[in-house]
């Protein structure tokens, strides 16, 4: 019950906070109102009423004295006409319900009106004076003379008429209770106007300030009460927020200047390094040409007599020029597969097929420096990008080699799980673990001037870094100065491989200076078809120091002559360039020979680049390519496993 | 008190008078006796009336009474601060020392205008019961009607006596009589 009385309660404030301001205060002015008079009717109301019993009560007893002395003699008389006759008088008086006259047996004597006598004779006493009941009261009047009484007068007066006046007058209430909330409502309208004006200019201004974004308007202040402090502390803060917004729109517009300036600036930078990269592009195949040629060149002097300071001179040449094959290198590759970095396409790389290849290459280049190549693979497959993975491989393997002086080199795959782990050990001077945190930051080593000089890895181990990231193989590194270096990349398991451990596993380690015991290219042809005529000159020079014979072919007419002849000697090994003419290629020449001659020829191809193209117009036929610039050590490498085999 | 009397006076009617055979007589006499009695409450005697503050009130019966004996029960009652005396007499000289009240028997009937005159004392109230006694010098005369006992009252009579009649019982008189045929 008294949980109920509080619901309703919270109900109604509930309600009340809902409403309009002006709803409010007509709302709470009303209600004062209405309690205030309800209060005054109601007392007022209740008041009369008792008064007006009280003047009831004090007539008919007047009324019944004034009766009583006037029925003494008639009583005494035993004069029933004039005690009737002095009743009688009561009919003015509407209230009086019964009158009537005992004598002093308490026997009924004359009543009012006529014919009510049994009424009277269930008086139930004459003794006491007054008698209220609900709806009437009775007054009982002895009839004497001086001390001697001679009957009584008893009269009932009805309280109808106190009930029907107490209900008039809460009628008259009620309609003047109405009336003045009428009046009252009219009357403070416009006071009431003058409260809710300025909270609703204000509330209207708020919603549109929300509206328009306009801080430019201001309210009107029109009192000096609360609500006008009110209206000047939302100015003043109209204030502040248009100045606070001019000075962001300021600032955004400059940003914006600014943001045009710099996407201007940046398109320009992307406009000037693309036409970097294009000329790198355009420019590799020339580039390299002249380097595989200045490479060989140096290779094949390095026979010749030459004085004490020519022979220092040649070896700082091969050095320098072992650099700038290196950097160059780089620098091509770094524009080359920024684009492929973005978006690689993943396959299932063959690892054992990617490590005979990289076995090949670098297990001269390791001899060469008196290092011992170990390759370990369980065989595996990864999910990577062929080009992509062997160009870590490569970058991994000749700085390596690079920095390793002593010992030797361990390539290793193998599975871990769901992972393949790829390892390159070397122990080389190794790397400070200061460094390790940056050796695979871009051109780390092109900023320090102090490694400038040095073959450098800085470029290699971020374009590492970068296929590697781009590949989702993590690469760590793990390092001990003095001792050696661990790179290691964890490569998706994609299940071994059908074929058999190579063979190449089992072949004895490499021997320190194979050409010194035995000289498999002694004597043998060897066809070089080549258009760029240094580079060809450059072969020749290399391979006749290896005491091969040489042939030099740099067209179809030549190969067409060639071939006319009766006597035509076989060759032994080809050397074909990829790219001669526009619309001739190496393998196009070999196959034009072999379809000729009905024979299979064994060689190499030499191409910039490993691209798809090659690949693909190569087809089945496994014949190596060997990247310009062309490494004479890679060279006589491949030659001689082609002899082998 | 007054009750007492009144009820004392129901009962010696029915044990002092057994010779009334007759019901309806008895209760006309026993109303006279009454009619008698209220008179006196109703009737104011100047002070000169009294010898002294406490006097009584006489009351004189003089001549054939039948109702007397109903009047022997307020013998002796109070009427305002007074006694009331009652005293029966056949001689007129009973009553020379002077009656308040004096009820006349009919048996004087004839004599009335002589008896009268033989009265020489005032402030008397003279009550009858014979026609005509107003009209001789009688101030208050009860009558027989059809079916009650009334009363007339010859006012200048009593005004002549130096009586004053309460008009309540002015109100009450079938007849108020104003001029005496002396």
């Amino acid at each position: 019950m008294i949980n109920k009385t509080v619901a309703s309660k919270s109900h109604a404030i509930r309600f009340f906070s809902r409403m309009a301001v002006q709803q409010k205060i007509i709302v709470a002015t009303l209600l004062t109102l209405f309690i205030a008079m309800l209060i005054a009717a109601i007392t007022f109301t209740g008041y009369d009423a008792r008064t007006f019993k009280d003047r009831l009560q004090q007539e008919s007893r007047i009324t019944a004295k004034i009766i009583s002395k006037r029925s003494i003699a008639a009583v005494m008389f035993r004069d029933k006409k004039a005690a009737q006759t002095n009743l009688d008088v009561l009919a003015v008086q509407k209230s009086i319900l019964l009158a009537c006259i005992f004598n002093a047996e308490k026997q009924v004597f004359v009543v009012y009106p006529l014919g009510l006598e049994e009424q009277c004779k269930f008086v139930a006493s004459l003794d006491v004076k007054t008698h209220v009941y609900a709806d009437y009261f009775s007054q009982t009047e002895p009839i004497a003379i001086g001390k001697r009484t001679v009957g009584w007068l008893y009269v009932r007066t009805s309280l109808d008429e106190a009930f029907q006046r107490t209900i008039r007058f809460l009628i008259a209430s009620v309609v003047i209770l109405l009336g003045s909330l009428v009046l009252a409502f009219i009357i403070t309208n416009p006071l009431r106007r003058q409260i809710v004006a300025p909270i609703l200019h204000l509330s209207n201004l708020t919603n549109q300030v929300q509206i328009t974004r306009d801080y430019s308007v201001r309210a009107v202040k029109e009192s000096d009460d609360e609500i006008g402090g009110l209206a000047d502390d939302m100015n003043s803060m109209l204030h502040h927020i248009q100045t606070v917004h001019l000075q962001l729109t300021n600032a955004m517009e400059e940003l914006t200047e600014k943001n045009i300036l710099s996407e201007d600036k940046a398109d320009t930078a992307e406009l000037s390094t693309k036409r970097v990269k294009d000329f790198f592009a355009g420019a590799s195949h020339d580039l390299k040409q002249p380097l595989a040629a200045m490479g060989l060149f140096i290779n094949a002097l390095e026979d010749e007599p030459l004085g004490p300071t020519g022979k220092r001179y040649l070896s700082k040449l091969g050095e320098a020029a072992d650099n700038l094959d290196n950097l160059f290198g780089q620098l091509l590759d770094a524009g080359r597969f920024e684009e492929k970095l973005i978006r690689p396409d993943l396959e299932v790389v063959n690892m054992d097929d990617l490590f005979n290849r990289l076995r090949v290459e670098f297990e001269v280049m390791a001899n060469d420096k008196n290092l011992i190549l170990k390759v370990h693979c369980a065989n595996v497959k990864i999910l990577s990008n062929k080009i992509m993975i062997e160009r870590i491989m490569r970058n991994l393997l000749s700085n390596a080699i690079r920095y390793t002086e002593q010992g030797g080199i361990l390539l290793a795959c193998r599975g871990q799980g769901e992972m393949i782990r790829i390892q390159v050990f070397d122990t080389g001077m190794g790397i400070s673990p200061d460094q390790c945190e940056i050796i695979f930051d871009p051109y780390m080593q092109l900023n320090n001037p102090e490694h400038s000089v040095d073959k450098g890895f800085g470029l290699g181990l971020s374009i590492v870094k970068r296929l590697s990231d781009s590949l989702g193989h993590e690469i760590k590194v793990r390092s001990t100065v003095g001792q050696g270096t661990c790179f290691q990349m964890l490569a998706s398991n994609m299940g071994k491989t059908q074929k058999k451990t190579p063979t190449f596993e089992q072949k004895d380690p490499p021997n320190i200076q194979p050409y010194t015991v035995t000289n498999p290219l002694e004597n043998k042809l060897i066809w070089v078809i080549e258009d760029d005529v240094l580079l060809a000159e450059a072969l020749v020079a290399v391979l006749t120091r290896w005491q091969a014979n040489v042939l030099i072919i740099s067209d179809l007419d030549e190969v067409t002559v060639l071939l006319q002849q009766h006597h035509i000697k076989i060759p032994d090994l080809f050397i074909s360039d990829f790219y001669l003419t526009e619309t001739l290629s190496g393998p196009d020449v070999i196959e034009f020979v072999e379809d000729s001659l009905q024979v299979k020829l064994k060689g190499c191809i030499l191409s910039a680049e490993a691209d798809e193209k090659i690949l693909q117009r190569l087809g089945d036929r496994k014949i190596p390519i060997l990247k310009k610039p062309l490494k004479p050590a890679a060279l006589r490498a491949t030659l001689v496993s082609l002899l082998k085999h | 008190m007054v009750l007492r009397f009144l009820t004392l006076l129901g009962l010696t009617l029915s044990l002092t008078l057994p010779l009334f055979a007759d019901e309806n007589q008895r209760g006309e006499y026993q109303v006279k006796a009454l009619f008698l009695y209220n008179f006196a409450n109703f009737v104011e005697w100047p002070e000169d009336a009294f010898k002294e503050t406490e006097s009584p009130i006489e009351m004189c019966l003089f001549g054939n009474v039948p109702f007397s004996a109903f009047m022997d029960v307020v013998d002796g009652t109070l009427i305002g601060d007074r006694e009331l005396h009652i005293s029966t007499s056949q001689n007129i000289k009973d009553i020379e020392n002077g009656c308040h009240i004096l009820f006349v028997g009919e048996d004087q009937r004839l004599h009335l205008r002589e008896f009268f005159k033989q009265i020489k004392y005032v402030y008397v109230l003279s009550v009858g019961n014979q026609k005509g006694f107003a009209d001789q010098g009688g101030i208050i005369n009860i009558l027989r009607t059809t079916d009650q006992l009334e009363f007339e009252i010859n006012i200048t009579n009593a005004m002549q006596s130096g009586l004053f009649i309460s008009s309540d019982l002015l109100s009450l008189a079938r007849e108020i009589k104003r001029h005496s045929k002396k």
